[in-house]
């Protein structure tokens, strides 16, 4: 390869765009950007415009300045459009603060991880199947009705019947072809649903907060991506917000696919039989922990069914009841499990593409999101585990299927 | 003509590191070594067992006793070179390359396509190292007694998960040492 400036092999309009991106993921403005590297601003303008070179040197202060790496804004990422510019009505709905940073600086995230999926793919020929429904048509008077019937239609057209959902963010990705990461954001923001052409679905959830609480917003923005395709969605986690119809569609939708109404009416009667017409709190944590919800979620769910008092959670809470620390009690573990911040897909592709000598092992680090040691870990475990999928173990297996069935 | 500095590359320092014979090996290569800044940042290894917390590999003695070379960044004259292989490779990758490319330094690294990037650039692998490579000539040029290197081997796989890529020229020394 012969050696030229580097701007030859980067669109100048690409560039201003990533160092766009970069600036508002720092929250900075271009008065305090410029100020910083000691330009006029008219010229960061006209940089962040493609319209004015950037020199080696100047590249390498931005970098500095956003606290990112050259690599990140002159690699051959593919580059799409910005989440961020379809997020600015949301941004503009919420006052300068720690948290519209925290919101930028996820959806800045929520992009890259996205881009980075789509350009191991393009490495290695594998692009994902897209098997998207069509936009259901969820227009009405009664969001909370329409929610139920989008989440029973869902659920039919996934093969899903009535009971428990398990696995969702696996059957998402693979089933739907949905693109889904989870990864620390401000605590208030639940998570963050975005699309674009290039990338289609793809969805962020916070991981500080419980698995429970990720399968809700999960759920949450699935219902967003099948009923308003291409309007990006921040979900906060409480928030007067919640109460517009298309939240509560979303929240309708949430419940109903994690709690179908007619699975759980038959759980709940199973358990009262079983208890001589009562259910005890540990028969609900436990309920709980069959469907992976939050015990909160699940009373909502019976209280709106007319299977316990309609305000009970509310006296369980005022009470004093503390769910997780009865659900550990009871020795029940779904509220303790750990969602992977990538899909198991796109570690397999990060790895094979450091194999196969496309991706270096700093940025097979920086994909997997660990230092080297720990991505050397994982490369050594997926190899592993690819070379046993594909290996004699299994193939040289015989399986007598008369003496099976006869019970020898 | 003695040889010229040898620069270590993020993915041969962090083994190195881990063999705990860093200056030993350096030593008995009888040319300068140089690191820079951006790789010995990325030189995280457990601090004591193999189980424990990453913790940066402390080479400040190395400094100090100028048995390692410290290197900032790239000089005005590389940093359009960096920028360029920033395109393709990590910043602290980008960098090593493209310091040992402008100052003529040998590189060593255990990285596929860092050793690649770098033999197109250079239309050479001469001037390309790697953990065995160096391991061998610390054994060979140093005196050193196979188990003490393979003391050193066992660390190296178990610190900084290192196995050696088939297709390295003293992968099989490698290999007939540690068995």
């Amino acid at each position: 390869m012969s050696m030229h400036d580097h701007t030859d092999s980067l669109d100048p309009r690409v560039l201003g765009n990533r160092l766009q991106d970069a600036r508002r993921a720092r929250s900075m403005t271009q008065e305090t950007a410029a100020s910083e590297l000691k330009l006029k601003r008219t010229t960061l303008v006209a940089i962040e415009k493609g319209e004015r070179r950037v020199s080696a040197a100047e590249l390498i202060a931005f970098a500095r300045l956003y606290g990112c790496s050259v690599s990140d804004l002159v690699g051959r990422v593919p580059v799409t459009d910005p989440f961020i510019a379809q997020f600015r009505t949301t941004f503009r709905n919420v006052a300068a603060s720690d948290a519209l940073t925290g919101l930028q600086q996820a959806t800045h995230t929520l992009q890259e991880y996205a881009e980075r999926y789509v350009h191991l793919e393009g490495i290695l020929g594998l692009d994902l199947a897209r098997k998207y429904p069509p936009t259901y048509d969820v227009e009405g008077p009664m969001p909370d009705r329409a929610g139920e019937e989008l989440a029973s239609a869902e659920r039919h057209r996934l093969g899903l019947g009535d009971g428990p959902v398990t696995h969702l963010r696996d059957r998402l990705e693979a089933d739907v072809g949905l693109r889904i990461f989870t990864f620390e954001m401000a605590s208030d923001v639940a998570g963050v649903f975005a699309y674009n052409d290039a990338l289609g679905g793809c969805i962020g959830i916070n991981s500080k907060h419980p698995f429970p609480r990720q399968r809700w917003t999960l759920a949450h923005e699935y219902a967003h991506f099948l009923s308003a395709r291409f309007a990006v969605e921040v979900t906060w986690l409480a928030d007067k917000r919640r109460t517009s119809p298309r939240e509560r569609l979303a929240d309708s939708f949430a419940q109903h696919f994690l709690m179908p109404a007619s699975g759980l009416n038959r759980r709940f009667s199973d358990v009262l039989r079983a208890r001589d017409g009562s259910a005890t709190l540990a028969d609900i944590c436990s309920l709980a922990d069959l469907y992976e919800v939050s015990v909160q979620a699940l009373v909502r769910a019976l209280e709106s069914l007319n299977r316990v008092p309609r305000g009970l959670w509310d006296r369980l809470e005022s009470e004093g009841f503390r769910p997780v620390q009865a659900q550990s009690i009871l020795g029940l573990d779904a509220h303790t499990k750990v969602e992977r911040r990538f899909p198991r897909r796109y570690e397999m592709l990060a790895v094979q593409a450091h194999e196969s000598g496309e991706l270096t092992e700093g940025q097979l680090a920086k994909y997997l999101a660990v230092e080297r040691v720990v991505a050397r870990d994982r490369a050594a475990e997926i190899r592993n585990r690819l070379s046993s999928e594909r290996g004699d173990e299994l193939g040289s297996l015989s399986l007598n299927l008369r003496d099976a069935v006869q019970g020898r | 003509m003695p040889d010229s500095p040898l620069l270590l590359e993020s993915s041969t320092l962090i083994n190195l590191a881990a063999s705990r014979e860093l200056s030993s090996i350096v030593d008995a290569l009888g040319r300068p070594v140089v690191v820079c800044d951006a790789a010995h940042a990325e030189c995280l290894l457990p601090s004591d067992m193999s189980e424990g917390p990453l913790v940066q590999a402390n080479l400040d003695d190395l400094f100090q006793m100028k048995a390692l070379i410290r290197c900032v960044g790239p000089s005005a004259g590389e940093e359009e070179l960096f920028v360029e292989l920033a395109t393709m490779l990590d910043d602290a990758e980008a960098m090593a390359v493209a310091i040992a490319m402008r100052r003529e330094y040998g590189l060593a690294s255990d990285d596929a396509k860092v050793r690649s990037v770098f033999e197109q650039q250079v239309g050479s692998s001469a001037r390309l190292l790697s953990t065995p490579a160096l391991l061998q000539r610390w054994v060979e040029c140093g005196h050193v007694p196979h188990a003490r290197a393979r003391e050193a081997m066992k660390r190296i796989a178990a610190d900084a998960r290192f196995r050696p890529r088939k297709d390295d020229s003293s992968c099989a020394w490698w290999e007939r040492l540690v068995a």
